[in-house]
């Protein structure tokens, strides 16, 4: 049974004229007159809604919404774990969630202490000289260390240096980042067990290599065994690693890429260290780099510095959380939770290999990827995404990484509970046996919501959000 | 899979069809790399008048699922662009080695149809490489 669609909010502007005012208008008891009579003229046409309404309309959107409070969310590289409801608590403390950057500057020497405490302990767990707390994402700190690699080069006289390698297992950050700071990106191919060889980056050791931009464990959730022997070639051959750290919940107290020769990494807060997602708050991408790069940081108060790339002191909201997640967990901690994410990842996998196919066998880390080759009835992973949905869980991510064809990667992270996992397994499990007997029941899958498939090609090409009175009659 | 005999085929699953006047040629893409993208949203070509070299990247096409690289079969000057194909993309589902062409070029040097695959030769490719798509 689908769940209902919900209209958009005009449409409930006739429920407005029968709406219950909460406190009536007595003649003992006059209201007291909030001011808010003015500005119910309408804004610009809009029509009026009453306060249980909007209030309903909302709540009932938020049910379509699928979270990671309402179950398992196993996106692949996303890290979509549980945020503590401890990290909310504390960073709801009014002291720290109103907090403005021109208080004086003794009503915020606490925070300053926390950013510093949380650039410590980052730095400490990834094995760099210093972080920068600054960018806002993922990408943006990407982009804030490629900057820093360009200022490194050209501070030395090195203007020549326009390559960067880039495997093609990487985000598409990875070269978006490169391509923006004006480098010419070179795709280095995974060898046959996944990883980097040292072999294929050979050919562009030269005197044109600015860097090579590495994720470690990559994105089939493999460690780069060769990792130190390519940065090794690479700093010979006069170029920098940049580490991705998108996959740092499978190093998290376990491994240290800056003592494994990555020169820059960037951290997602909302990733590894349980800040909300997207619509639960705003990214924040902190990096870590060493020594030598450490003028060119966008806070290091020195003329070669790039400059600032965020306002004031960055998402200090993210900060607060990350902050009590890692005090909260310690040293012990932290790396019990990687090795459980780990673990977690192989159960899954060790009860899905046979029932999809594993393209690569290489031992795994905290996700796996999947494809969809051996599945019967041209079942492809698209129609197995969309039915998981009516069993209750959010898909995996899927086409991705985009040099597995097909691709199904799972990530279900140290939170879930082995019995959550089994529910997951079996699920998957009921798709596959259903796509051999009723393969149409997943060609038009998902059954359960109020929009089944959308037109994605229509939405892409003439996308229209706007809301008009006349097309909705 | 059956593919047309009068076209050469590039590892990146472009085709090139040499014209009688050995001096133009046609580019697309093949049916199998139409489908393995899926549904096409995006479809980026070269102006006239720019050159496209052999190997290299000339284009892009993207679907619901992912942007791929378009490479040039064979180096040469762009003299036509299919506008129609751009703004409906379904062309390259019904007809990939006819109506569905993207770009007329002048080659600029035939010899290079050389290092191009035949049909067998590029059906053979597709068959010892199924997970390529």
């Amino acid at each position: 049974m689908p769940t209902p669609l919900e209209r958009v909010i005009f449409h409930r502007a006739d429920a407005a004229k029968e709406h219950f005012h909460a406190v009536a208008a007595d003649q003992a008891l006059d209201a007291i007159d909030l001011g808010f009579s003015e500005r119910n003229d309408g804004l610009g046409g809009m029509e009026q809604v009453g306060e249980v309404e909007v209030v309903r309309h909302y709540t009932r959107l938020s049910l379509l919404n699928w979270d990671i409070d309402r179950g398992l969310y196993p996106l692949g590289s996303c890290t979509m774990k549980h945020n503590p409801r401890l990290n909310e608590r504390v960073a709801a403390d009014p002291a720290y969630a109103d907090a403005h950057p021109e208080w004086p500057a003794t009503y915020l020497a606490q925070h300053k202490r926390i950013m510093s405490e949380l650039a410590h302990d980052l730095a400490t767990l990834s094995g760099f000289d210093k972080v920068c707390l600054q960018p806002a994402a993922g990408a943006h700190g990407e982009l804030t260390a490629v900057f820093m690699i360009r200022a490194w080069h050209l501070s030395r006289g090195d203007t020549k240096r326009d390559v960067f390698l880039i495997p093609d297992s990487a985000h598409g950050t990875n070269p978006a980042s490169a391509a923006m700071s004006g480098f010419r990106c070179v795709q280095v191919k995974s060898g046959p067990n996944g990883t980097l060889r040292i072999e294929d980056i050979q050919a562009h050791l030269n005197e044109r290599l600015a860097a090579i931009m590495i994720t470690n464990p990559n994105t089939l959730g493999i460690y780069e065994t060769q990792f130190s022997d390519i940065a090794d070639a690479v700093h010979k051959a006069g170029g920098l690693v940049y580490m991705d750290g998108a996959n740092f919940n499978a190093a998290m107290g376990v491994f240290q890429p800056g003592r494994i020769g990555a020169d820059v990494m960037h951290f997602n807060l909302h990733k590894t260290f349980t800040t909300p997602h997207g619509g639960g708050g705003p990214g924040s991408g902190p990096i870590g780099f060493n020594e030598n790069l450490a003028p060119f940081a966008p806070d290091s108060g020195l003329p070669q510095s790039i400059g600032r790339v965020k306002a004031w002191f960055g998402q200090w909201g993210m900060y607060i959380r990350a902050w009590v997640y890692i005090r909260s967990l310690g040293s012990s901690g932290l790396s019990e939770a990687t090795e459980q994410a780990v673990l977690n990842a192989n159960y899954l996998r060790s009860r899905l290999d046979g029932v999809l196919n594993l393209p690569v066998k290489a031992a795994t880390l905290h996700e796996v990827v999947f494809n969809d080759r051996d599945l019967p009835n041209k079942i492809t992973t698209l129609d197995l995404a969309k039915r998981l949905i009516d069993f209750g869980f959010h898909p995996p991510t899927v086409y991705f990484p985009i040099h597995v064809p097909g691709a199904l990667m799972i990530e279900p992270t140290e939170t879930e509970s082995l019995d959550e996992l089994d529910r997951f397994c079996d699920a998957l499990c009921a798709v596959v046996t259903e796509a051999a007997e009723d393969p149409e029941r997943l060609k038009t899958a998902p059954h359960t919501t109020c929009v089944s498939r959308v037109d994605e090609v229509l939405a892409a090409r003439s996308l229209d959000v706007r809301w008009t009175a006349a097309e909705c009659g | 899979m059956k593919m047309p005999q009068d076209l050469k085929y590039s590892e990146h699953d472009e085709w090139i069809r040499l014209d009688a006047d050995g001096i133009h040629a046609w580019v697309g893409i093949t049916a199998p790399a139409v489908e393995a993208l899926s549904d096409l949203v995006f479809l980026d070509l070269p102006e006239v008048g720019k050159e496209i070299q052999q190997g290299e990247v000339f284009g892009e096409i993207e679907s619901v699922k992912a942007v791929a690289d378009l490479y040039a079969p064979m180096t040469g000057e762009v003299v036509g662009r299919n506008d129609a194909l751009i703004d409906d993309l379904s062309m390259l589902k019904k007809d990939p080695y006819g109506d569905g062409w993207m770009l007329k070029i002048r080659v600029e040097k035939r010899i290079e149809a050389d290092k191009l695959m035949k049909a067998d030769a590029y059906a053979l490719r597709l068959k010892s490489n199924p997970d390529h798509h």
